[in-house]
């Protein structure tokens, strides 16, 4: 299990005389573990109380050598009923394990504990050590119940009314009732935090009873579920809502409580398990431990030598992670390649011609690339959703195989036999190696990328710009509904310049008049995007997590770490 | 000895105002896309407005500047703009673990170097040669090579001493140790080759000198010849010397840090310049500036106090 250092604060913080123990001890641990096996045997602790400097009784004092008698009877007797103790708790179905700890190497540092800071992926296993959502995630991705027991839709899809668990309270007090729900929707989607476009057809939240909201959209929105058992469905004591201590610590009814003095802000995060919580299936650990290490290396250090029981690592680390005994357990989650927004070609007149875009699409090499880049470990595709959406269809990853002639031919049948130049941006010095790939299989098919080099902390802004005719970039591959609101809508983000198409906006208004028929739409909409070749996608990014040998884990769907809930202890 | 404190702390005040406006108007010229990059890709224009606003950065450079500085004269530098935390507690907390690992390496590493340096100029020979090969490894090998070399042996290997992490004093003063060890060695390395060598040339170099020969002809020992006409002699260059690696420990820590995913100023300095945090940029800066001027100063005493030439130039 992970080794936490420093976990002696609360001794020092009830006596000081502590802190002289504490080093000896510490020190005792660093060198007296590695005394050599000779060493001499009188310096044992056994018989170090032997010898006279350590005042042991003289034997000629009877009274002296009584009370010694009667001391070790009354020892003998102490362990006695400790023995039995410990046998009748070893025999209780309800015993737990000795002290599970799990200590999770973190990517990134936690920014706010404000549930309306709260954001999907890296961010998830905090909050959720902190604060219970609304609804759960099951390891299929699909909504559960959890301080929402119940949730009823209208017949017109506008209004969600949540039935809420009863009894559950805060780590200060405070009842999770329908009036903390409301105040924390309210917070959320006024907030200018990571989530808040979740809940932007939100129009009101209400009280409907003591234990029920009602929520008002002004459309339908088929993702809501899963955003309120995501990053939207946090829930804090509402009087800690808009305070300036809510962003430093968190006041939650989750299953582990915030260890404020083993905490180092910025570096460790330490939990223990709330002793209140009302679902004791979800504290598999008596302690949580999040390690923020920030360096990929330095994870698989940490990882390889017993610090840390968990974390994210990458491909060039994989190989020294496998032989070191860890255990591989891979998910996908990101898509890469590029967007080819301007299929209006406003800015490339040749973009605007569907044959120019499945003409790029044929220009690359995949299986090749994916090789040179990531040593083979992800999956190639043409296609933008995830096998695990509702919308994915096996064979739409058929559509374009590498075939840089035929890729000439489209070009020369919509008029481009002589190319045309591409300008794109891209990310100075972070991105070299796929930069290449792209403008030599693009020159193939005689097409020529002009490269406009922008800092890595400008680069999605200049993305958003709507200055670029393209991009290669990296999307999260959610459900259907955050995959299209997020690269489809014409109001979508990653639809930068606005796109539309009349056989896309009929299945789009069919999803809306019938939110039942979202994966069926969504899968039509799919085929249409890879036919019309709104994308130019390469591969499915495998997420590369791994865990040492005294833990289990299973990947979550659509998020690029483990549910703090999917992890146990090994063979548990 | 007042004129000469007074004179170096105006001179140290004008570099913070020159290096500390300098860096905001680098630090301004990569922000454009600040808000956007604090609430996520997916934030919609109307929260990204919002949000500039909050943050004042819809106000003219100059007025941002002004606002800046008048704050950061009264020690308030702001609040991050990514985790609401403030720029000093953010400071406070990281500083002494940077400041601790230099200080170690920094102590280490002029024993060391003295100790190299002094040899290799009065016994030459084998020592000498030794040295100046120490020195062309210690340049050829990179800290942040060593610190992984050290990591996979001692830390992965063996498992004689954590791979990553601090410990603080207070809670546990073995681990703490053990968490400095890597570290501070990866940072020796590179200081005692160089130093030493340098240290070496200025020993050298003194003991050419006329007065090293008349002292010698007078039959004075030679022992006190180099402990107390030699060595005092060549004090203000290895001070000086020293003074540098210093400056240069601390941007090495920024690698080391990162290494060892230690929580100190370097990777507070890395994470804050790649998300176009200003305030943390900023206070950075001008503490790093703050702390190489106090160093500058105690070195100029120091020769000041042993060289009475310096006083007068």
């Amino acid at each position: 299990m992970g080794e936490t250092f420093g976990n002696n604060s609360d001794i020092l913080a009830i006596n000081p005389l502590f802190k002289r123990v504490s080093v000896t001890k510490s020190l005792w641990t660093f060198f007296g573990n590695r005394l050599p096996n000779n060493w001499p045997k009188s310096y044992s602790a056994r018989n170090r109380f032997k010898h006279p400097a350590f005042g042991v009784q003289d034997p000629l004092k009877k009274e002296s050598r009584k009370e010694v008698m009667k001391l070790k009877k009354r020892i003998a007797a102490v362990v006695a009923v400790a023995m039995a103790s410990s046998i009748t708790l070893v025999g209780a179905p309800a015993a737990k394990a000795a002290n599970q700890t799990l200590t999770i190497g973190a990517v990134q540092d936690i920014k706010s504990w404000d549930p309306a800071q709260a954001h999907i992926g890296h961010f998830m296993p905090y909050f959720q050590a902190a604060y219970d959502s609304l609804l759960i995630r099951d390891i299929k991705g699909n909504p559960q119940p959890n301080i929402a027991t119940k949730w009823v839709w209208s017949s017109d899809k506008k209004t969600l009314t949540l039935l809420l668990r009863n009894g559950v309270k805060f780590s200060n007090g405070e009842s999770l009732d329908a009036e903390a729900v409301k105040a924390n929707l309210d917070n959320n989607r006024k907030s200018t935090g990571p989530q808040a476009p979740q809940l932007t057809e939100v129009t009101s939240v209400d009280i409907a009873g003591k234990n029920s909201v009602r929520i008002s959209l002004s459309a339908p929105n088929p993702a809501l579920l899963t955003y309120l058992s995501g990053s939207s469905g946090f829930i804090a004591a509402p009087s800690t809502l808009g305070t300036t201590a809510l962003a430093s610590a968190p006041v939650g009814s989750g299953p582990y409580l915030l260890n404020s003095s083993k905490t180092s802000k910025g570096s460790t995060y330490v939990f223990d398990a709330n002793p209140k919580y009302w679902d004791k299936t979800k504290q598999k650990f008596d302690t949580v431990t999040f390690k923020v290490i920030t360096d990929t290396t330095a994870r698989l250090n940490a990882i390889l030598s017993g610090q840390i029981d968990a974390t994210l690592l990458d491909y060039p680390t994989t190989a020294p992670a496998l032989a070191g005994g860890l255990k591989l357990k891979q998910s996908f989650v990101d898509w890469s390649g590029i967007l080819l927004w301007d299929r209006a070609g406003t800015k490339v007149k040749a973009l605007g011609d569907v044959r120019v875009r499945q003409a790029i699409n044929m220009a690359f090499d995949r299986p090749a690339m994916l090789k040179a880049l990531l040593g083979g470990t992800g999956t190639v595709t043409n296609q933008v959703f995830s096998p695990t959406s509702g919308a994915y269809d096996d064979a739409l990853d058929k559509t374009y195989p590498y075939d840089p002639k035929k890729a000439k031919d489209l070009l020369k049948a919509a008029g481009y036999a002589n190319g045309f130049e591409l300008p794109m941006p891209n990310i100075t010095f972070a991105n070299a190696a796929m930069a290449a790939f792209i403008a030599q299989y693009l020159k193939e098919i005689g097409i020529t990328v002009k490269w406009q080099d922008v800092t890595p902390a400008n680069f999605v802004g200049e993305l958003r710009s709507a200055k670029y005719p393209a991009s290669w970039f990296q999307l999260f591959q959610g459900s259907p509904w955050e995959a299209i609101q997020q690269m489809v809508t014409p109001n979508a983000t990653w639809n930068v310049l606005k796109s539309t198409d009349p056989d896309i906006q009929k299945a789009l208004d069919k999803i809306e008049k019938r939110p039942s028929a979202l994966n069926e739409q969504a899968t039509v909409i799919n085929q249409l995007l890879t036919n019309k070749a709104w994308f130019v996608p390469f591969f499915r990014l495998p997420q590369q997590f791994f865990v040492g040998k005294n833990v289990d884990v299973t990947p979550q769907p659509q998020n690029a770490v483990p549910y703090l809930f999917n992890y146990s202890p090994a063979g548990k | 000895m007042i004129s000469f404190i007074v004179k170096r702390v105006i001179s140290g005040l004008g570099l913070l105002v020159v290096i500390s406006t300098l860096a905001y108007l680098l630090v301004f010229s990569s922000s454009a896309n600040i808000a956007l990059n604090i609430l996520g890709q997916d934030a919609t224009d109307d929260q990204i407005l919002a949000k500039q606003k909050e943050l004042g950065l819809d106000l003219p450079l100059l007025e941002r500047y002004w606002n800046w500085a008048t704050h950061a004269v009264k020690g308030d530098f702001g609040s991050s703009w990514f985790n609401s935390e403030t720029v000093v507690s953010a400071l406070l907390h990281r500083l002494p673990i940077t400041l601790t690992i230099v200080a170690f390496a920094m102590t280490f590493a002029a024993i060391l170097a003295v100790l190299l340096g002094t040899l290799a100029a009065i016994k030459g020979g084998w020592i000498d040669k030794t040295v100046q090969v120490m020195a062309i490894a210690g340049f050829a090998i990179p800290g942040f090579l060593l610190a992984i070399i050290l990591v996979t042996f001692l830390a992965i290997k063996v498992k004689l001493l954590p791979a990553t992490g601090w410990v603080n004093f207070t809670e546990d003063p073995a681990n703490w140790a053990k968490s400095l060890v890597l570290p501070v060695v990866s940072l020796v390395l590179a200081t005692v080759a160089s130093a030493a060598q340098q240290i070496r040339s200025a020993i050298k170099s003194v003991m050419e000198r006329d007065f090293v020969k008349t002292l010698t002809s007078r039959g004075i020992p030679r022992r006190e010849i180099i402990f107390k006409h030699i060595l005092r002699a060549a004090t203000p260059a290895g001070l000086t010397v020293l003074s540098l690696q210093f400056v240069g420990m601390l941007g090495g820590s920024v690698i080391i840090e990162k290494i060892f995913a230690l929580p100190g100023m370097g990777e507070l300095a890395v994470n804050a310049t790649t998300q176009g945090d200003t305030p943390v940029v900023m206070g950075v800066v001008v503490y790093t500036v703050i702390i190489v001027i106090i160093v500058n100063l105690v070195v100029d005493l120091l020769n000041g106090w042993i060289n009475p030439k310096v006083r007068i130039s």
